[in-house]
């Protein structure tokens, strides 16, 4: 069993509380009061993990948290609406402060959202994929309203993040939080 | 073991002489749960001497229970015990006497059910390794536990009163019976014996084949589990068996009551023992059958939670059994949760809810009404107009009774329902005034509101009227006051002259100066705004909102700014010293939404690469214990407690709020499918926005410094102009020169100097 922290990051409005709340819950019975509230239990490839979702929704107005979350992340979730170039544009931002607070390569994935709003597309899947290109990082596009590709988006981050885990070397461990998993496997190089 | 066995029997034998078979093959009804042994059961059935069988102790016995109380008694036949002890059950019977033993011991003898709790079989092994005086808690424990979200209350409700009638008072009826009846086993938390005791077939005891003695109850303490003093009531025992009918007086009166509301329920059953159960099947089955449901159902899920009381609930609700033209009749727009919340309901229902005035309330009730009024006055403008619900109230006011009254009915109606309704109309509109801001929100509706309360000039309510005028004008003409001007004490202080420079300033006055100046940007948020930032993360609806989260940002700048602009690196060092002092100070000041902002950017990437600085610095470990706070798992759990526990003044670091304004937009919709108002999302709204906002009250008396909060405000303004790009270039050009002084210096040293 993992446990992985996962920050949601991107521009007001794009939905990343929606994709959160899609994915960690799919009923309604719900308090963010609760810790458990943003955990969620996956099997990814026959293999259990638990995923908290760090959701940085109401945190726009507070751009200098941006790196507590990227310290506390071990895994991130880069969004942007398919409706609005401007948070397109934005994520510049966020990619920065992930390689400056992490050093190295930080394990995230690019995701276009609201892909139901076809109507009001401002930005096309393709250009979408060129940025993860330049970036260097998975994409999907996503609807959190109709949950469309919200579970695999988290299936693949964790496969990303498992990959790490196997080929880190022990001690050059990114992920600084105390709830980090137990290195099930221990490489000798 | 031989000669014990021997005796044991021998005892059997003797306790034999007890035992009636007749009455237990006439009565097998002991209950499906106590499953007897195979063995024990074929002899029951046999009518046979089952206990000369050669089943052994084990066999027989049923389960275990736990002493509550200590028990003694003279007689032979009884088996006298003390609190905590765990007792095998042989055999159950109706009366409410079970036959017991001790694990150990040979000896069987009867004991009152009531002093007594059944333990599962898990539970007594592991309440055998629990030291004896423990086990009392331990057992509580547990039940606390188990009991907490599963209702054991629920099925009685829904089996029995389901087949008999919707009416769950004919529990109370049967209960407060029993109560009288001390043979018919007892009332008490144990759902289990509860219900069998209710059972019509149960309900008239079989001749009790084994003691004949009256049962005897357990000390008046069944709530508190205060140890019941052995002497008395040893004494009581004696006591019931002498002077039964003064003991069933006593019994009656000295009943554990379960509900707190104790004068409530021996008010229902004198109400129910006086009056005739037609009278209420009457009332139930007539066209208030569907409120009534409603209450029912009210309860039925207060239960859930508080299962004793449930009951207490119930019976208040019976008592208020009011005539049609008086109960409130969109009731059954409302949809209730379980715990009685308002999930989904119509504007028409919900403003019935809100004036309807229910003649005495409890304190609970009272509270819950209160909330509701505060969630709806702060929420209305989601789901509705101030001028819609202006009209709708004023309407209200002046409803006419329905023509098809009696002039009878039509005086009762007037004094039951029409001023009391009034009344509470009025109080609505004056908290809408005084608490949510009517006059800032709505001036335009001053005037109306005005003229519609001059026209009421009847007593009783012109009064209140007047009274709501006179603060209508008082708030109109008076300029709402800066709290923290308000109470600025006459004597100022001395400041020493800083110069605008920050190595010169007092960590405390610039905590102080820092706290007044976020409490002046924090008293001006609106419940409104935040209520707005659901929707909207710009723009004029939350300028007020923003302007004191922005500060949050530009505080952050500022401390890096101040930090970074300094060539020398002692001089940095310094500095961080000071923000550190700093930030403990707005810590003990309660001024958290500073505090977070100095140790955010005091572990930012920026700060926190310039080694060098760091290692001068005497104040780390302080930093670290304030560092603990920004941990973000669980939604800033940590904030959240921190806040939850503050005292005095505070300033709340609110972004954790925030997201939780935008959580509940986002998860709740605004109408459910008929198109009812979502009221739970507008509850949960009114919650956090209590949350954040709940401080605003509590001014700092704390003296202004002008100077020095001129330089905070310059600072911060110029701070806010640089973006995180320059920070990060300001950063690395610093560190870039750390190391390379590092390196001039390791030469030196090197070198012999």
């Amino acid at each position: 069993m993992d446990n992985w922290r996962v920050a949601v990051l991107g521009d007001g409005g794009v939905g990343k509380t929606a994709l959160a709340v899609q994915f960690t819950l799919n009923c309604f019975t719900y308090d963010p009061t609760i810790e458990d509230a943003y955990r969620k239990q996956l099997v990814v490839d026959n293999r259990m993990c638990f995923i908290e979702v760090i959701d940085t929704a109401g945190q726009e107005e507070y751009a200098t948290l941006r790196d507590q979350w990227v310290r506390e992340g071990q895994g991130f979730i880069l969004v942007y609406s398919i409706a609005s170039r401007s948070t397109f544009d934005r994520l510049e931002i966020f990619r920065q402060s992930m390689k400056r607070v992490k050093r190295g390569d930080p394990i995230f994935m690019l995701v276009g959202n609201k892909c139901d709003k076809t109507m009001e597309r401002e930005v096309s899947k393709e250009e979408g994929a060129a940025l993860a290109r330049q970036f260097g990082c998975d994409f999907i596009e996503t609807s959190a309203k109709t949950a469309q590709n919200v579970e695999r988006l988290f299936m693949n981050l964790v496969r990303s993040l498992r990959a790490t885990r196997v080929v880190a070397e022990p001690g050059v461990s990114n992920a600084p939080t105390k709830k980090g998993p137990k290195k099930s496997k221990c490489v000798v190089m | 073991m031989a000669s014990s066995r021997t005796r044991s029997q021998a005892v059997r034998r003797s306790l034999h002489l007890y035992i009636d078979p007749s009455s237990y093959t006439a009565t097998k009804a002991v209950d499906s749960s106590h499953t007897p042994s195979p063995g024990f059961g074929t002899n029951m059935s046999a009518g046979n001497d089952y206990y000369t069988s050669s089943a052994g102790v084990s066999d027989s016995t049923l389960f275990s229970v736990l002493c509550m109380y200590d028990f003694s008694s003279d007689d032979p036949g009884l088996l006298s015990f003390s609190k905590n002890e765990i007792l095998n059950i042989v055999k159950c019977d109706n009366t409410g006497w079970w036959a017991a033993m001790r694990k150990d011991g040979p000896v069987v003898g009867w004991i009152p059910q009531a002093f007594v709790v059944q333990l599962s079989d898990d539970m007594s092994e592991r309440l055998r390794n629990v030291r004896e005086e423990f086990r009392g808690y331990e057992y509580e424990a547990e039940q606390l536990y188990n009991s907490a979200p599963v209702s054991r209350i629920l099925p009685l409700f829904e089996t029995d009163s389901a087949t008999t009638s919707p009416l769950p008072v004919y529990e109370e009826n049967r209960l407060s019976t029993s109560i009288s009846d001390p043979r018919n086993g007892t009332r008490d938390q144990r759902p289990q014996n509860a219900r069998n005791s209710l059972r019509p077939g149960n309900r008239r005891p079989i001749p009790p084949p084994s003691p004949t003695s009256p049962m005897p109850h357990p000390p008046l303490m069944l709530e508190k589990k205060v140890k019941p003093a052995r002497s008395t009531h040893a004494g009581g025992h004696e006591t019931h068996r002498s002077q039964d009918t003064l003991t069933r007086k006593q019994s009656l009166r000295a009943r554990p009551v379960i509900s707190p509301n104790s004068q409530t329920l021996r008010r229902l059953s004198t109400l129910i023992e006086t009056k005739n159960t037609r009278e209420i099947e009457k009332i139930a089955s007539s066209d208030i059958n569907s409120s009534f449901d409603m209450i029912s159902k009210y309860a039925r899920g207060k239960s859930l939670n508080k299962q004793s009381f449930g009951d207490a609930r119930h019976i208040e609700a019976v008592i208020h059994i009011r005539p049609w033209y008086l109960q409130p009749r969109l009731a059954d727009q409302i949809e209730e949760d379980r715990q009685g919340y308002i999930r989904n309901a119509t504007l028409p229902a919900l403003i019935e809810r809100l004036t309807t005035h229910d003649a005495p309330l409890d304190l609970t009730r009272q509270a819950e009404l209160t909330t509701f009024t505060n969630v709806f006055l702060m929420t209305f403008r989601t789901f509705t107009t101030a001028n819609t619900l202006f009209e709708i109230l004023a309407e209200r006011y002046n409803t006419t009774p329905v023509q098809s009254i009696s002039d009878q009915e039509l005086a009762d109606w007037k004094a039951n329902w029409q001023t009391p309704t009034r009344k509470r109309i009025l109080e609505v509109y004056s908290r809408w005034l005084e608490d949510h801001r009517l006059l800032e929100e709505e001036p335009h509706l001053a005037k109306p509101l005005t003229d519609f309360l001059r026209t009421i000039k009847t007593p009783p309510h012109n009064a209140d009227a007047e009274a709501i005028i006179k603060t209508l004008e008082r708030l109109t003409f008076t300029v709402p006051s800066d709290i923290s001007a308000q109470n600025t004490p006459g004597k100022s202080k001395k400041f020493k002259a800083h110069k605008n420079d920050l190595m010169k300033i007092e960590p405390s006055d610039m905590a102080e100066q820092l706290a007044l100046l976020e409490q002046a940007l924090y008293v001006k948020v609106t419940p409104q705004e935040c209520l707005s930032y659901a929707k909207t993360r710009s723009g004029p609806a939350i300028t007020r909102l923003l302007a004191f989260c922005n500060t949050h940002d530009n505080l952050v700048s500022w401390v890096k700014r101040s930090i970074l602009n300094l060539d020398i690196l002692g001089k940095r060092s310094y500095t961080v010293d000071f923000w550190i002092k700093v930030a403990e100070k707005c810590r003990q000041l309660h001024n958290i939404a500073s505090m977070s902002a100095i140790i955010i950017a005091l572990s930012s990437t920026d700060l926190s690469r310039l080694h060098l600085t760091w290692a001068h610095i005497s104040r780390r470990n302080n930093l670290e214990a304030l560092l603990r706070y920004n941990d973000p798992s669980g939604g800033f759990a940590a904030y959240r407690a921190l806040l939850d526990k503050a005292e005095g003044p505070c300033i709340p670091f609110i972004t954790m709020y925030l997201g939780d304004i935008i959580h509940t937009e986002e998860h709740f919709a605004y109408q459910d499918a008929d198109g009812r108002i979502c009221f739970y999302k507008r509850a949960r709204w009114f919650e956090i926005i209590g949350n954040i906002l709940k401080f605003q009250k509590r001014a700092y008396n704390i003296p202004s410094n002008e100077p020095m909060k001129m330089f905070i405000e310059t600072q911060l303004m110029m701070a806010s102009k640089h973006d995180s790009n320059w920070f990060w270039n300001k950063s690395q050009e610093v560190q870039h020169s750390e190391v390379a002084n590092a390196d001039i210096r390791k030469g030196l040293e090197a070198a012999g100097f």
